[in-house]
């Protein structure tokens, strides 16, 4: 390796020497396209799990089994509702590893909506979306949207019943949106019901539209979260080290204006390391965690395949993806009117602008009782909600306890 | 040519250079060597100091211990360094390229200074003067030149011929010289005010200090002065085979290492081998030196008996080592209680223990524990605790006289009490290192230019900041290189009077001159480019960027201060490269110490994109 650095080519490549100092990790941290967007320096307590839980890290690694997983499946399938079925079945029964592959789609799929789901709740307890990150905490709502819209227009593609029905269920949803809802609806199905427009459309949606934004939006995301790491560097009070200059320490010069945001201390007493190789081999750890857990589901369990696509025979009972089952769930309770449009727009509100309404620029959750509160009630709920129309429902949207008949399906 | 005006804050930023009794810019000198400049390094080095070959060879370099890289790993080898340049530009050198002739040089004027001592204070001052026009007359007391540079540094470590050039070419610029000529006996103080405009006291510390011992006045009791300045004028000094010497100096380490070599210093036994009237000296670094010699001067077992433990002493590691290489044994925190006699000679040194060699201030105050008495067989011993000024030669109308009895002065001007009459050297203020004896024979210079001439020398201090567009270290690996030492000479090879040290070969010079962290080149800040978007603060391997408000540095002002912890900057340059709005910069600092038709070194360091 050392002889190949010090080739032509090596020098070519490698424009920092290999890494042995602090300077040369920096140099090469710097220099190298692969990491650019990570910091150079974290502070130590980043390190630590339930610093972020490695949520986003985790829901990253999720994104790409995605992709690699479903550029295999799109080898082995048309979407048109004469061969999609049929090229399922083909490709669980007659393509080298196409169930397992299927399943790894499937479940990342799956996964990544709890854990970008479980990112946004671990960022809100830790106060993560306040000054300067606002913005950022926008992006990831959208992420989280790209995210459930990737999982739903996904779910249609193997034209079996289970798709077919959720996607129906769930695109009706959109209907109750006033003026413009029928106008969405038809749009995003092609036609009165679904068909092999929607079909098409999803198709084109899932592997192409929809990854592109998300992939997009996750580089600005993870690039701000850069920016506003650097901004933790900066001391945002007199800081006492500074104050007592010490002999040595020289004002290169005094700039208009504030950082974004600040650390209390000093750099130097931030105890800050390299982000690589500290972070960077949590990551990776997380990284393969996460395969592991993929892959070992996806060993053990198929993902489900029900009976071609019958737009005459309609399941009981008619269930969207489990997602969407909190407000299927409302749906059954209150008007349309509150349970398709006031319900979901207030959470798409709330989440959205979180970070302009709640001013209260403390993180610590003792700090911000009433945030903590709401937001802890809401999840609860949501949850619970979510569990009740997953789980709970039979035949014309009956309570059935689970043990006795179960209706879930994923 | 001012020796020491008022340094800027970026000079001060330059450790070695501040440390430098003569300010070498050794950091400029240094970068220079290591890109290939090797003429501009000789006179960066030999601009400040006319003893420039000689300080490569045995300066005490207090260059390298302020070197900031020293806090990272090990200091640069300077000293080495100087050395590789002045083997080839210097007066030692062969090629006879006379770079010294770029040095500025003044007419001559009618005004004469006369010189009293030929060692480094003196010479060094003879040189200034002369350079700067004034007719000047050097009084030697010996009949050699150099003082302690030829009498107190044993030869193993200081090859004579280069003294010799190096003082010739001083001699060259017109100084007269009279040898033999001894104050107080030769020709006294008042006649010499009245040949001369001004006169300078340069006579050093020659006479060693004794200890009053029981038995310290029988045979085989020397004072390691005498017994260096001896063995180096070529008079044969007995030694027995088992030598003492007491003292924790250099001195001390070069009288152990001198009586080992004996043999090799030819004796000239026509000469009446009785020591002469003691003359020269040196103190702290008196007992190292001391001990060194003794081991050449033929004696198979030298001890050296020091108050203080190894990492107290004063003799510098280096020397210590090589005594310890030779076979030089040590006994640390011991003192001198009496010397055991029989028959009027010396057999034997009593020591009792230390139970403390400072003080609660930090002066030096031994205690000592009188119950645990040690006697170590001995046929010499050599006390080398020091060397005091020889006061007496200045007659009844002497200038006033510090408590120490050494030559009171200004120390601005370093004038004396008597008008028209400045002392410099260890004459001033007992035995120091050579480089300040030089420095003062420097300022003194400095001094009579101004009261004879009205001259204030142009303060050269007023630096410039130039700056760099080519500061790129990323390719160079000068943060990852060990310090490499100059080679010395196995011990089964130290035969007589060989250099022990040698130089550094080419290859060497330029890797360890690479290892300099360019203390001279300084980050700048553009405050209308900066974004505060703390990417510096980032990329900075050692957390050394802040940022915080302008106000913690100085309260009422608003915005953000950019702060650099220069102690343990490297200059990597990252924060620069890494800056997106090119607010970063860099630029050397051109302070004194670099001759101004000179290209500023530093520019284009390494390789790198």
């Amino acid at each position: 390796m050392k002889a190949f650095r010090e080739s032509t080519i090596g020098r070519s490549l490698f424009r920092s020497p290999d890494r042995v100092t602090r300077r040369d990790q920096a140099a090469g941290h710097w220099s190298n396209f692969l990491l650019h967007l990570y910091p150079v320096k974290v502070r130590r307590f980043e390190l630590r799990f339930r610093y972020s839980w490695f949520l986003g890290v985790a829901s990253t690694v999720l994104f790409a089994s995605l992709i690699v997983s479903g550029i295999y499946l799109m080898f082995f399938y048309v979407p048109t509702p004469l061969t999609a079925y049929g090229n399922i079945q083909e490709l669980q029964t007659n393509v080298a590893f196409g169930q397992f592959i299927r399943n790894v789609h499937r479940w990342s799929a799956h996964l990544m909506v709890l854990t970008v789901a479980a990112h946004m709740a671990r960022m809100f307890y830790r106060g993560a979306y306040k000054s300067p990150r606002e913005f950022n905490w926008m992006i990831g709502v959208m992420l989280l949207g790209l995210t459930l819209l990737l999982s739903f227009t996904g779910y249609l593609l193997p034209w079996d019943q289970l798709a077919y029905w959720a996607v129906t269920v769930g695109s009706a949803m959109a209907g109750f949106v006033p003026l413009v809802g029928d106008t969405v609806q038809e749009t995003l199905v092609g036609g009165s019901q679904v068909g092999s427009s929607t079909l098409l459309r999803f198709y084109v949606l899932h592997i192409a539209v929809l990854p592109t934004l998300l992939v997009g939006l996750l580089m600005i995301h993870i690039w701000r979260w850069r920016k506003d790491s650097m901004f933790d560097l900066a001391a945002s009070e007199a800081v006492e080290s500074v104050s007592d200059m010490e002999p040595g320490r020289r004002v290169l010069g005094v700039v208009p204006g504030v950082p974004a945001t600040g650390d209390r201390k000093d750099p130097s007493e931030q105890d800050l390391v390299m982000t690589s190789p500290h972070l960077l081999i949590r990551h990776a750890v997380v990284a393969l965690g996460v395969l592991l857990i993929v892959l070992a589901i996806s060993l053990l369990f198929d993902a489900p395949l029900r009976d071609l696509a019958n737009p005459f025979e309609t399941p009981n009972p008619e269930k969207a993806p489990w997602y969407f089952a909190a407000l299927q769930e409302l749906l059954s309770h209150f008007h349309p009117m509150v349970a398709g449009i006031l319900v979901p727009g207030a959470i798409v509100f709330g989440l959205v602008g979180l970070p302009y309404f709640d001013r209260n620029p403390a993180t610590t959750p003792s700090m911000r009782k009433v945030a903590v509160v709401v937001f802890t009630t809401f999840l609860v709920v949501w949850v619970l909600l979510t569990l009740i129309g997953f789980a709970f429902r039979g035949a014309n949207w009956e309570w059935v306890w689970p043990w006795i008949e179960w209706h879930g399906e994923l | 040519m001012s020796a020491s005006p008022q340094l800027a804050y970026y000079d001060l930023n330059i450790p070695c250079m501040a440390a430098c009794p003569v300010n070498t810019n050794a950091g400029a000198y240094v970068a220079a060597i290591a890109e290939g400049h090797d003429v501009e390094a000789y006179l960066t080095a030999r601009l400040p100091n006319p003893f420039a070959s000689v300080c490569g060879r045995v300066c005490a370099a207090p260059c390298e211990d302020a070197c900031r890289r020293g806090s990272i790993d090990a200091p640069i080898a300077i000293r080495a360094l100087k050395r590789f340049v002045t083997e080839q530009f210097g007066p030692e050198a062969v090629t006879g390229h006379d770079v010294t002739s770029l040095l500025p040089r003044a007419a001559d004027r009618a005004e004469s200074v006369g010189i009293v001592g030929g060692g480094p204070a003196g010479l060094a001052a003879a040189h200034d003067l002369r350079r700067t026009g004034y007719a000047v007359t050097v009084y030697e007391a010996t009949e050699m030149l150099g003082g302690m540079m030829v009498l107190g540094i044993p030869e193993y470590r200081l090859d004579r011929a280069l003294v010799n050039a190096e003082i010739q070419a001083i001699l060259d610029l017109g100084v007269e010289v009279e040898m033999g000529v001894r104050l107080g006996s030769e020709v006294t103080l008042e006649e010499l005010q009245q040949r001369h405009d001004a006169v300078v006291l340069a006579f050093g510390a020659t006479v060693g200090r004794g200890l009053a011992l029981p038995g310290s006045d029988a045979d085989g009791v020397i004072r390691a002065i005498e017994f260096l300045i001896n063995m180096n004028r070529g008079f044969r000094v007995e030694v027995g085979e088992r030598v003492v010497v007491v003292g924790g100096g250099n001195v001390a380490m070069d009288a152990a290492r001198t009586a080992l070599r004996a043999a090799a210093y030819g004796y000239d036994d026509e000469v009446e081998h009785t020591a002469p009237a003691p003359e020269g000296g040196h103190d702290l670094t008196e007992a190292v030196d001391v001990a060194r010699t003794a081991v050449r001067a033929g004696a198979t077992d030298v001890t050296v008996v020091s108050l203080e433990s190894s990492e107290e002493m004063p003799a510098a590691a280096f020397e210590i080592e090589e005594a310890e290489i030779e076979g030089i044994k040590f006994v640390h925190r011991r003192g001198p209680h009496r010397i055991e006699v029989a028959d009027g000679k010396a057999i034997g040194l009593t020591t009792v223990g230390v139970l403390s060699v400072f003080d609660a201030e930090g002066r030096f105050s031994p205690e000592f524990e009188f119950d645990s008495l040690e006697t170590l067989p001995a046929d010499t011993v050599i006390l080398a605790i020091g060397q005091s000024v020889d006061v007496a030669s200045l007659g009844d109308n002497g200038p006033e006289l510090t408590p120490g009895r050494t030559v009171a002065i200004d120390e601005e001007t370093m004038s004396t009490s008597l008008t028209g009459v400045w002392a410099a050297g260890d004459a001033t203020r007992g035995p120091r290192n050579l480089i300040d004896a030089v420095s003062d024979g420097r300022r003194v210079a400095a001094d009579i230019h101004r009261a004879l001439a009205g001259v204030t020398p142009e303060p050269t201090a007023e630096g410039m900041m130039v700056p760099t567009n080519s500061f790129s270290r990323l390719g160079d690996l000068y943060d990852r290189t060990a310090r490499h030492d100059p080679a010395t000479l196995p011990s089964e090879r130290r035969i007589g009077l060989r250099e022990v040290e040698l130089g550094f070969t080419e290859e060497e010079a330029r890797s360890e001159a690479s290892r300099c962290l360019r203390c001279f080149a300084n980050i700048q800040l553009d405050v209308g480019s900066c974004v505060l978007c703390a990417l510096c603060v980032d990329v900075c391997p050692f957390d050394l960027i802040s940022i915080a408000p302008a106000a913690s540095v100085e309260s009422g002002t608003s915005g953000s201060a950019l702060i650099l912890d220069e102690s343990r900057c490297i200059r990597c340059g990252l924060c620069i490269q890494r800056c997106p709005t090119k607010a970063l910069s860099m630029s050397n600092w051109v302070g004194f110490g670099v001759l101004e038709d000179r290209a500023p070194v530093g520019a284009g360091v390494g390789g790198g994109s």
